[in-house]
């Protein structure tokens, strides 16, 4: 049988239009919008919520955290999760990671089309923008009738919370300091650890001359970084981010700068993560880099032990430890009651002391329970600087929520053209209080 | 069917229909107007029911995020909102914004740069590789092999390749300055403003090699090689040839080759986010950059969004330059065809 639509039927010339062909060009339109249709619905079915899937009494949980497959902290949420169903057979965590800069688009566009994981364990930085979504549930009730609450550090306990809400719980918290190689130290006779910027600038100096071929590279600053690794030397002037055309602030940078142009540091500095020191670190092609305890797995994994930690050193008396506080937070995002329940129960096992001091160690961040810590130190003395600093940490976001994405793009912005030669540092910071101030306006923030 | 009623009229007694036959010259002029090749009787209607899923799909999958592109260009868009809804009229508030953005000065310098830095390479590379892999052999065979190879690599396995080759302190550049004792002069292409801008264009001219190079050589096998023929016997140079046949003959080729690579290089964002994020301190800002950073990580969807809409009205302008050349150059030809039919023919014989 031949189609009316075939070609030979459509050369028919002169053909007037048949009576039947009505019905076909209707069939056809029928068939054609039941074909749409159907796309439309597969493509729908496609990106469909898998959230707290189960049959029966068994509940699948999925779970969302920036800890991709191949770094070794991906291995503690496999144990914590496994630990998990030994004892609640009748709940499966489904785990996915994406990179740490990911995480935030990807959470903001799953609550854009309210497709989220049931467990999500975003950075603390982000929880104003996530708050702002109104897809994560107010833990207040929870954490009451919990109890435990306010044995919590407190500055974690406040990044958490946002306008009153506390809308999730720190997997453990961390903190910057400078990690050294032991054997470069000994090899340039340095005795005394530096705790002051001044004396750090001797120490570096002298590594330079007496190291051949080694520099100094504790800067780590570059894009995706943005203010984390300069924040310990503005924070513990008593200035914020905002304050960018502070003279404590201009006096950092220039301090960040002197290092570079005096060779202490590697020009590489400027585009490179402190994480992508870490190498450089074991392999003695640097003495010294800002970083934290999150890096210690890594450099176990590498079988390098012979490194020593300090407390990022202070401008001068009148300055007072200060770091960022860093560290992922557990959140159940808006589903339903009973995976939400089920979300919360998960986050309140992983709690217990004796848990979440193995999951802590595993993933070498610090528990937010401070009487766990003499524990952790004893464990591994090299975590002591971090926990002392801790007890003056500051979240990033405690006092200018979302604000703080801006200020400090644009001062990352500002920092790399100071290090580069191409603005000075008061310059460049004013034009990054201005571009801040515009874009803050622009957004309607 | 087009190709069966063009056989029809070569079959007819028209002959080549571009170069000595007036009549055949205003068939095939028929024969591109709109509606040519529908055949008497047959109802258009007839086939847009077999339209309708490919309609709806692209009005769902580009119309509606089209639309809110533009809402969210003209609003108030920033993380607090961006899900919950009610965003404010704006107006062209996120446009008259946007000159205060950090990157946005060296956003329209960098553009400029990359543009003219990556489209003349890109084109007098692929043309020249067009012209020289012309003829069949077993070496050009593989020649043009190799030189579609860029084109089947992702972007950003090649951008990794990039960043490791350029990278300081363990890239291969790096390793080759320490290898030849050079290591204290070693270039930090990605930490310098001009360099990394360099290795980013760099990057996108190899991308681009290949596309120019395959469009170019389409053309350059569509010209009849009778017609070089007959300039070999009349005597022309090379050059003659160059000028007076190829490049005349292969205009529109080389203008929408033109075109793409602009639409394509005013479009790049993969390679140049893993290469350097549009850092350092924005010296490789361009559009495609400069939208994400704003909607992605400063949150600021509204400004994300205005950006995304400056260009496309840029590249918008482009298509439309294209379109005014290209229709106005087929209107000249044609109408030489129609017009002077017998002068044309005894030039093609003398």
């Amino acid at each position: 049988m031949t189609s009316p639509f075939t070609l030979r039927s459509a050369r028919r010339a002169g053909s007037a239009p048949r009576p039947r062909g009505h019905r076909r060009h209707w069939k056809a339109l029928a068939a054609g919008c039941a074909l749409a249709g159907a796309v439309t619905a597969i493509s729908a079915c496609g990106s469909g919520s898998g959230s707290g899937s189960g049959s029966g009494g068994h509940i699948t949980l999925t779970e969302l955290d920036d800890y991709p497959a191949g770094l070794p902290q991906s291995a503690a949420f496999k144990w914590l999760f496994s630990e998990y169903e030994k004892t609640h057979p009748d709940v499966t965590i489904s785990r996915q990671s994406v990179a740490g800069t990911e995480i935030l688009p990807k959470l903001l566009a799953d609550a854009q089309t309210h497709n989220m994981p049931d467990i999500a364990v975003p950075d603390n930085p982000n929880m104003p923008n996530l708050a702002a979504t109104g897809q994560f549930v107010n833990l207040n009730s929870d954490l009451a009738k919990w109890g435990q609450w306010n044995s919590y550090l407190a500055g974690s306990r406040a990044v958490t919370t946002v306008k009153g809400k506390t809308y999730g719980i720190e997997i453990g918290t961390n903190a910057l300091g400078i990690i050294y190689n032991k054997k470069i130290f000994k090899e340039a006779g340095i005795k005394q650890l530096p705790t002051t910027w001044a004396q750090l600038l001797d120490v570096s100096r002298t590594i330079k001359s007496k190291v051949s071929g080694l520099t100094y590279g504790a800067i780590g600053f570059g894009a995706g970084c943005a203010a984390w690794q300069l924040l310990p030397w503005i924070y513990q002037q008593g200035l914020d981010v905002n304050d960018l055309t502070a003279p404590g602030l201009v006096t950092a940078v220039n301090y960040w700068h002197q290092l570079l142009s005096e060779g202490l540091a590697n020009k590489e500095v400027i585009t490179q993560c402190q994480s992508t020191n870490i190498p450089q670190l074991e392999q003695g092609k640097l003495a010294m880099v800002e970083s934290g305890p999150w890096d210690f797995p890594t450099m176990a994994a590498d079988h390098f032990t012979d490194f020593g930690t300090f407390a990022i050193p202070l401008k001068d008396a009148s300055a007072k430890p200060s770091v960022p506080l860093g560290g992922e937070v557990w959140t159940v995002p808006v589903t339903d009651s009973k995976t939400e329940a089920a979300a919360w129960d998960f986050i309140k096992w992983s709690q217990q002391p004796s848990i979440l001091l193995q999951f802590d160690e595993k993933l070498q961040y610090l528990a937010v329970r401070p009487a766990l810590w003499p524990a952790m130190v004893k464990d591994n003395p090299k975590l002591q600087p971090f926990v002392d600093e801790l007890k003056y940490a500051k979240g990033r976001t405690t006092s200018l929520g979302v604000a703080f994405n801006t200020y400090s793009n644009d001062m990352g912005t500002a920092v790399v053209q100071v290090l580069e030669g191409q603005k000075t540092a008061q310059a460049a910071l004013s034009a990054a209080a201005s571009a801040a101030k515009a874009s803050l306006a622009g957004s309607g923030s | 069917m087009a190709s069966k009623l063009l056989r029809e009229e070569a079959r007819s007694g028209s002959q080549d229909p571009g170069r000595a036959r007036p009549a055949g010259a205003q068939r095939v002029g028929a024969l591109l107007r709109p509606g040519a090749f529908r055949r008497p009787g047959t109802r258009r209607s007839r086939a847009w029911p077999y339209l309708v899923p490919i309609v709806v799909w692209l009005l769902l999958m580009f119309g509606y995020p089209i639309l809110e592109t533009i809402r969210m260009a003209f609003s108030y868009v920033n993380s607090t909102n961006f899900t919950t809804g009610g965003w404010h009229f704006a107006g062209f508030q996120n446009f008259r914004t946007l000159p205060t953005l950090q990157g946005f000065q060296p956003m329209l310098r960098n553009t400029g740069l990359f543009l003219v830095g990556s489209i003349v390479p890109q084109f007098v590379i692929g043309g020249l590789l067009a012209v020289a892999l012309n003829t069949t052999s077993r070496t050009r065979r593989w020649a043009r092999s190799l030189v579609l190879l860029p084109w089947l690599f992702p972007p950003v396995a090649t951008a990794t390749v990039f960043l490791w080759m350029f990278s300081s302190p363990s890239g291969l550049f790096d390793s080759l300055y320490k290898s030849v004792g050079l290591g204290h002069q070693v270039p930090y292409f990605l930490q310098t403003g001009n360099d990394a801008l360099l290795v980013v264009i760099i990057l996108n001219i190899w991308i681009g090699i290949p596309f120019n190079y395959l469009v170019i050589q389409s053309g350059l096998q569509s010209i009849p090689g009778d017609l070089h023929d007959a300039a070999l016997i009349d005597g022309a140079g090379w050059l003659k040839e160059l000028t007076r046949i190829t490049i005349p003959l292969l205009r529109e080729t080389l203008l929408t080759v033109l075109m793409l690579g602009i639409l394509g290089t005013m479009n790049v964002f993969a390679f140049v986010w893993i290469l350097t994020m549009g850092g350092p301190a924005n010296a490789t800002m361009l559009p495609g950059v400069l939208a994400y950073s704003q909607a992605f990580v400063n949150f600021n969807y509204g400004q994300g969004a205005a950006i995304i809409i400056g260009v496309v009205v840029v590249l918008l302008c482009v298509a439309g330059m294209y379109l005014v050349v290209t229709r106005s150059q087929t209107r000249n030809e044609r109408r030489a065809r129609i017009y002077r039919p017998a002068k044309t023919a005894r030039e093609a014989r003398a």
